[in-house]
């Protein structure tokens, strides 16, 4: 460990972000969203309009088949932004982080690879599979978790092994990196399970802001969906892909709406959490030490306690007697307001429930996100006029990738 | 008691007008009539309207609010169509079934009466036990948005009946003052009372093949249609769905559209786990139940209309133990939490599949769904194409618009005033 001082880094930096996935990346845009104007007189700015520039993110990462024209004037206009800035800058999305090799190095250089910094965000690998399969989840997958944990450890080459190890293998993300960055251009930044405001003084640290200027924001909207509501999202999932709903009309319905919905609920103490059984959490950490080592060998900076990756997997017999010593996590009770919090999201997202919304709800959100969203209802209004009588849905427009 | 197989038959030119009430069995016998109306006929029966069941008909002639109508009366013209029809029917017989007509009041009843002719209308009543009626009419009541638990549901139903909850109920259900009312409209040798067998639901379908003279085994249901009662986790999420629903400040039109017509009829075609839990009757409810049903069988035993079938089987209640311990000695083999998941998704898509968000994607056509009167308008394409938030999903168009431009407008003059001060 250095004292704040030495992490601090230099006058004019541009502090890329790139996640990965999981590792706590909402609370880190939504305290500087929140903070615009405090980071800004100390020097900082946080850039994009919104809380995450997801959309310009993943243009540049070139992580969608079909980029889409208004993503890639989002990352040019994000570009333009963090160039007039003075002082230092933060640009902070997740999706940087799935950007191929030749992605990454059109980013640090339009970025100007003397002026950039890399941050990465770590958490352990126990710790992201289930937050990370429920993700998926929402994001549309229907495999369930035990069947997704044999894909990752057993098929790590398969699809769904590629695409979560080439986030979460953070030794080799790192190393892609760096290889690009410069090693002395990239730093990790060990999350703390417990404290979830850890990672603000970290981010405070690299650029130099006073101690408490962030706060952590209400982050619900952004939890981990409980095991009832992962399974009801993904039942969700099987019975609209059997009438094919899929791709962008699942997101629309499903992420936006019904797990939306389920996340601005305060989940129920006793609602089952998603489990992963010991011999995946062995497996984890086994791949934990190695991705520790390997950032070990990169010789990057590294704020806060790599060991701290490493989660040992508890003997079945310790886990049998917490368990036993806890209360029995029992979702029956729950399951009606699941199901109908799941549903009224499905009909929000519809945009069958119009009348409802407060003008105090609407109060976090940029004009220029009103004004896109205002826009394009008009012009789907007047696309649904003049087709009048077409029998095709259409609820693809603005195309995305989330997961 | 006319119990015999001779007797049964009514009158040539006999208006034979089935009247339900609901939850005893009326949509099985409709849709064997629906069916088979072209073998019906060639034996000499009209079976009266266009669909299962002319409910918008007897909705517009008792002046009944409708799902088919946003929750209106219908249009007279419904009935007078109806009735123009039934004129028009070459056959010797004529039957029109619709539980909407239980709903009548004596002057309801009166003008049906007197439009379809006295002289030539035989009114049939068909009656199950009140024991098997309280759980099926509870989730029906359910499916149109009631928010009410089972439990209070049932005190209100038989401690307070005067209460402001399903204020309908004992119209339909007091079986006894439903055969007066008819027997006042139709003369009392003109009405005739059918009770079912709970053992035996086809017997029904046997007691109306002789009431108009059809072969035997002509009346058969469509195996496909399921008017089923909802297990226990389909009406609690619909239950919760209601709340949540009313929460939002909802219309009833919307809830007919997404529940009635979509989520409800979607859910009744799942094949539930037989040992997913069926909505269970307390006790002291039972008891209650039976004794009303006395009074009810001892009421209609009185009145002098036809009985057909065993009036001692209304005061029947089922044994409510034995199901209950069958049902949790399995309970351990059987994933409660994945019955609920597929209730959950059969909801959502239920929801969806009405909203026309998905009508060119269904495998299952719109309109092959067993609506009883005809297939419901779904109306204009839903206004949403896009990915937003949900606080933003729920904020109209034009107040979006609105809070835009006082925005837009706020910041202009924000950029104004400095610059005013410099000059």
């Amino acid at each position: 460990m250095t004292d704040d001082g030495a992490l601090r880094l230099p006058e004019g930096t541009r502090l890329l972000h790139i996640g990965p996935h999981k590792t706590g990346t909402t609370s880190v845009q939504a305290a500087f969203h929140a903070a615009r104007a405090e980071v800004a007189a100390q020097g900082v700015h946080y850039a994009g309009p919104n809380r995450h520039p997801r959309q310009a993110a993943q243009a540049a990462a070139r992580t969608s088949l079909n980029a889409s024209r208004g993503a890639s004037r989002a990352w040019s206009g994000l570009l333009r932004e963090v160039r007039s800035a003075p002082g230092r800058v933060l640009i902070s999305s997740e999706w940087f982080a799935d950007a191929s090799d030749e992605a990454a190095r059109d980013i640090i250089e339009a970025l100007d690879r003397d002026r950039t910094h890399v941050v990465v965000t770590l958490r352990p690998l126990t710790g992201i599979l289930p937050s990370q399969w429920q993700q998926f989840v929402q994001a549309g997958m229907t495999t369930p978790y035990l069947e997704w944990l044999r894909a990752i450890f057993d098929e790590p080459s398969s699809g769904v092994g590629r695409r979560f190890w080439r986030r979460h293998r953070h030794d080799r993300l790192i190393a892609r990196w760096a290889a690009i960055a410069g090693t002395d251009r990239v730093s990790a930044v060990v999350v703390d399970g417990q404290d979830h405001s850890a990672v603000l003084r970290a981010f405070e640290r690299l650029l130099g802001l006073t101690p408490g200027t962030l706060r952590l924001e209400n982050d619900r909207a952004n939890r981990s969906l409980t095991l009832p509501e992962a399974e009801l999202v993904r039942a969700v999932n099987v019975a609209f892909a059997s009438v094919g709903l899929a791709g962008q009309a699942q997101l629309d319905l499903v992420l936006f709406g019904a797990a939306a919905a389920l996340k601005q609920r305060e989940p129920s103490s006793d609602l089952p959490r998603i489990e992963t059984p010991a011999w995946a959490v062995a497996r984890a950490a086994v791949v934990a030490g190695e991705i520790v080592a390997g950032i070990r060998d990169a010789g990057i900076r590294v704020d806060g306690d790599l060991e701290r990756l490493v989660e040992r997997a508890v003997p079945a017999s310790e886990r049998a007697s917490a368990r036993s010593a806890a209360p029995a996590r029992d979702a029956a009770g729950h399951w009606p307001e699941i199901v109908a919090t799941g549903a009224i999201g499905v009909l929000t997202a519809a945009g069958l429930v119009r009348s409802a919304g407060r003008v105090s709800e609407v109060r976090g959100f940029s004009n220029q996100r009103l004004r896109s969203i205002f826009l394009g209802r008009l012009r789907d209004a007047a696309a649904i006029r003049a087709r009048a009588g077409d029998r095709t849905p259409s609820i693809h427009s603005a195309r995305v990738e989330v997961e | 008691m006319n119990n015999g197989d001779d007797g049964l038959l009514v009158p040539p030119r006999t208006r034979l007008l089935h009247i339900g009430p609901h939850k005893t069995g009326t949509t099985a016998l409709q849709s064997a009539f629906h069916s088979h109306r072209a073998d019906i006929e060639a034996q000499g029966v009209h079976y009266a309207g266009p669909n299962r069941q002319p409910m918008g008909a007897a909705h517009a002639i008792t002046g009944s609010p409708s799902p088919y109508a946003d929750g209106k009366a219908p249009p007279l013209r419904r009935w007078q169509d109806l009735v123009r029809e039934v004129d028009g029917a070459r056959a010797p017989r004529v039957v029109i079934s619709s539980e909407g007509f239980a709903d009548a009041d004596e002057a309801g009843a009166a003008k049906v009466v007197a439009d379809l002719d006295p002289s030539r209308t035989q009114v049939v009543v068909t009656l199950r036990p009140l024991t098997a009626i309280l759980p099926s009419q509870w989730q029906q009541y359910v499916q149109g948005g009631m928010t009410t638990a089972y439990d209070e549901w049932l005190d209100a139903m038989l401690n307070r009946p005067q209460g402001t909850i399903a204020p309908g109920f004992w119209r339909r259900h007091r079986h006894d003052a439903l055969v007066a009312r008819w027997a006042a409209a139709a003369g009392v040798d003109h009405v005739t009372v059918v009770v079912g067998d709970e053992g035996d639901h086809a017997r029904q379908l046997r007691v109306f093949e002789r009431l108009v003279g059809l072969r035997e085994g002509t009346l058969v249901p469509e195996a496909s249609l399921g008017n089923r009662s909802l297990t226990v986790p389909e009406v609690e999420s619909l239950r919760a769905f209601n709340v949540a629903f009313r929460a939002e400040g909802l219309s009833t039109q919307l809830h007919n559209k997404v529940v009635r017509f979509g989520a409800a009829e979607l859910l009744k075609q799942r094949t539930p786990d037989p040992r997913e839990p069926r909505i269970e009757t307390p006790a002291w409810a039972l008891e209650r139940a039976t004794e009303l049903g006395r009074a009810i069988a001892d009421g209609i035993a009185a009145s002098g209309a036809r009985v057909i079938g065993d009036l001692a089987s209304l005061t029947m209640a089922p044994a409510p133990g034995r199901a209950r311990s069958r049902a949790s000695a399995k309970r351990d083999a059987y994933d409660v939490d994945a019955a609920w998941a597929d209730v959950g998704a059969t909801l959502a898509l239920g929801v969806v599949l009405s909203s026309g968000l998905a009508r060119a994607d269904t495998s299952k056509s719109w309109a092959q769904i067993p609506w009883p009167d005809g297939v419901p308008k779904r109306g204009s394409r839903p206004p949403r194409a896009r990915v937003e938030p949900l606080e933003l999903a729920r904020v109209s168009t034009p107040l979006l618009g609105l809070i835009l431009v006082r925005r837009l407008a706020g910041a202009a003059l924000a950029r104004l005033r400095p610059a005013r001060r410099a000059s």
